[in-house]
């Protein structure tokens, strides 16, 4: 299952949807909007995607890590709009029979989305100031 | 019958360059059916002086595809513009 969403990411929900009797293993990657950048406080991040373009490649990303990795379910979801300090804006997570594969596909899912993914973000910082992230090139 | 000057391209931009240029979408005027992704570059560092500066790097993405090379587009193809990312 992969994702955009404005709405609130519920982790213990998403396990729930990843456990399976046949896997000994769920492993996740949660990014979590951090209170500081190098510079200052950070208050809340908004993030803005090319949702239609996201989407194409999530299922891409899903494709290449079904056929590289034997997972049982794979689950990734990035939140876009304003997201407070401590909230979650991106999560992936697999099961799989053994951690090894589940450690190294999730691994290779966040990874992919940061660097594939259209999507960027704007820091509100406490002091009233805000800043697009500088950001790489996508390299997809 | 319709004339060929009539045909815009549109495309989509976000993040900075959407915040700059208080717009989340360019209309581009072509006189062609097809226009390559170097001339609309051009069009647009002359039109927006903005994308001209030197630390504004993007790429295009057409029809939700990063295109890299000198392809030539028309009206009937999403164009988006590209600029460094940071999802996550």
């Amino acid at each position: 299952m992969i994702s955009i969403t404005k709405d609130i990411i519920d982790q213990l929900k998403i396990l729930e949807q990843l456990k399976d009797n046949s896997s000994g293993a769920v492993v996740f990657f949660t990014g979590i909007v951090r209170d500081h950048n190098s510079k200052e406080k950070v208050e809340g991040i908004f993030y803005e995607a090319y949702e239609e373009m996201v989407e194409e490649i999530l299922k891409k990303i899903e494709k290449e890590i079904s056929g590289n990795w034997n997972i049982k379910k794979f689950i990734a979801i990035h939140r876009i709009g304003y997201l407070k300090v401590g909230e979650i804006s991106v999560i992936v997570g697999v099961s799989s029979e053994h951690r090894k594969e589940a450690f190294e596909a999730c691994s290779y899912g966040i990874d992919n989305i940061k660097k594939r993914c259209p999507i960027w973000k704007k820091e509100e910082m406490e002091s009233g100031d805000s800043e697009w992230v500088q950001g790489v090139m996508i390299n997809e | 019958m319709k004339s060929c000057h009539d045909t815009t391209l549109k495309i989509k931009v976000f993040g900075i360059v959407r915040e700059k240029l208080k717009s989340d979408t360019l209309n581009i005027p072509i006189n062609n059916n097809s226009v390559s992704l170097e001339e609309i570059k051009k069009y647009l560092k002359e039109f927006y002086p903005y994308l001209s500066k030197n630390e504004i790097n993007f790429v295009f993405a057409i029809n939700k595809v990063i295109r890299n090379e000198n392809v030539n587009v028309t009206s009937s193809d999403e164009i988006a513009l590209i600029p460094p990312i940071s999802g996550g």
